[in-house]
């Protein structure tokens, strides 16, 4: 009967426990909310030989810390819980952004570790992230004495969310190696914003997100960051758009917009090879809209 | 693994693969589970149930998820449409003329009872807030919330002016009543 053979599941209760597990059973999937896990076509009975390794009762995992400069959060705490804890740290636009990210239903499931790491379903939450510069703490898991499991040393790196992708988006820390903490740095002056085309449940391939930070001063943007998901074809935090974008002077006219536009055009076609023509054309006019939000603010100004 | 749990008010014992859905525990054990939520698996959203108070579904909860010393409540469509709040969605169903289709009735209405319960939180918090400054509102939810949240139900078989109608005259029998019933 499928109901006694239950698959091998391990259920450490705190970090040294995990990596043990993790070393013993390299190949065991880390099951944090499981909504991605669970929600695969015939996940169940098929049977995973390797095993889970259930990350719920670690409560190093699930702890929230304040400081004046940023939040910590566990990788297990969910969406929801990040919603909880930031309401007076981050600022309202990317409260709401993380808040629209799903339905309550499933913001209660989905942790923040399952949103970074999992292999081919991304949320919006990884673009919200790249944008806001926040970073995540990654712990490798030595590969030496294998056979002694008492022994497991760990090396711990703080690593930008945007950097823990490819160029194809994906997560490319997946071997022996546990994403435990997430920093976001906590200013509620910032400007932001975050504009999505299409949707992630119903058509993924063509869905868009974009997440743009900045503060203006003056008559031009400092500190940009921006971030353009495309779900499951890749993730681009471009570095040289956000220097180009350093120069722009406002209020922008719109042949500065179209230059602005052009020059999106041409990295997209050179750095994202993956995507399709009409999320490139999505991610463009998602580009322009942003500019001219960020222009009526100067005019506000 | 061994579970014990409390479902729709009775208390079960059950020898349980730990990897296997709650969807399918409840199917095999409730036999109008699976005739009132019409599920057709992986994340259909016709599995919505109540678990410890809070709305979930099924399909996404592995059995080892309950298996703690805590004894978990679960509440099914068939206790729900029992209770008043039920009776005023079915009510104001009637009056708005629009009600969810067969396949997807028992997941929407725990779905909009979920938006009655958070409008009336949001009112709760939204009058004390007001009646601190001296202004008086009464906002419900807002659009963009109440789509967003019915993204889960895959269903379009109901319109989103008359989601919000329904969710707004609940809302008015419950207040009209001068309390919260469950």
């Amino acid at each position: 009967m499928e109901y006694i053979n239950s698959v091998i599941l391990e259920s450490p209760k705190s970090l040294s426990e995990l990596y043990k597990a993790v070393k013993r059973n390299p190949d065991s999937v880390l099951f944090a909310g499981g909504t991605y896990i669970m929600s695969r076509p015939g996940y169940f009975p098929k049977k995973n030989l390797h095993g889970y390794i259930s990350l719920s009762e670690i409560p190093e995992l699930h702890r929230v810390l304040h400081s004046d400069k940023y939040l910590e959060l566990g990788s297990m705490v969910t969406i929801q819980g990040l919603l909880n804890a930031s309401a007076s740290s981050l600022s309202k636009p990317i409260y709401k952004a993380i808040g629209s990210i799903a339905p309550s239903v499933l913001r209660n499931l989905i942790t923040i570790g399952g949103a970074l790491c999992s292999m081919n379903c991304r949320t919006n939450l990884c673009c919200i992230l790249c944008a806001i510069n926040a970073s995540a703490e990654v712990r490798f898991i030595t590969r030496n004495n294998k056979t002694n499991l008492n022994n497991i040393k760990t090396k711990a790196r703080w690593i930008p969310v945007a950097k823990l992708y490819d160029s194809d988006g994906r997560y490319l820390y997946s071997d022996n190696a546990v994403l435990t903490r997430v920093r976001i740095p906590s200013d509620p002056t910032i400007s932001f914003i975050y504009n999505n085309v299409g949707s992630l449940t119903t058509r993924s391939e063509s869905a868009v997100t974009l997440a743009f930070q900045y503060n203006m001063n003056q008559n031009s943007i400092i500190n940009p960051s921006f971030c353009l998901s495309f779900l499951n074809n890749g993730i681009f935090n471009l570095q040289d758009f956000e220097g180009f974008l350093r120069s722009v002077k406002f209020p922008l006219s719109n042949s500065l917009l179209q230059k602005i536009a052009g020059e999106l055009l041409k990295l997209l076609r050179t750095e994202c090879t993956n995507i399709t023509d009409l999320q490139r054309e999505r991610a463009i006019r998602l580009m322009i809209d942003a500019l001219e939000t960020a222009n009526r603010e100067y005019y506000n100004l | 693994m061994k579970l014990t749990c409390i479902i729709d008010e009775k208390k079960y014992d059950l020898n349980v693969s730990s990897d296997k859905p709650l969807s399918r525990i409840l199917n095999e054990v409730i036999p109008t589970f699976s005739i009132n939520n019409a599920c057709k698996g992986a994340s259909c959203g016709n599995c919505m149930i109540i678990l410890d108070d809070d709305y979930t579904l099924a399909c996404l909860i592995p059995a080892f998820r309950l298996k703690s010393d805590k004894i978990h409540k679960i509440q099914t469509y068939e206790t729900f449409s029992k209770t008043v709040l039920a009776h005023d969605i079915e009510r104001a169903y009637a009056e708005v003329g629009s009600k969810p289709c067969y396949q997807c009735y028992a997941s929407k209405t725990l779905l909009i009872s979920s938006l009655i319960l958070r409008a009336e939180k949001a009112v709760e918090v939204e009058s004390y807030i007001s009646s601190r400054k001296g202004k008086a509102k009464n906002n419900l939810l807002d659009r963009s919330f109440t789509s967003n949240e019915l993204i889960i139900s895959g269903c379009e078989c109901m319109e989103l002016t008359h989601i919000e109608k329904i969710i707004k005259l609940v809302c008015e029998y419950r207040s009209k009543r001068n309390g919260i019933h469950k």
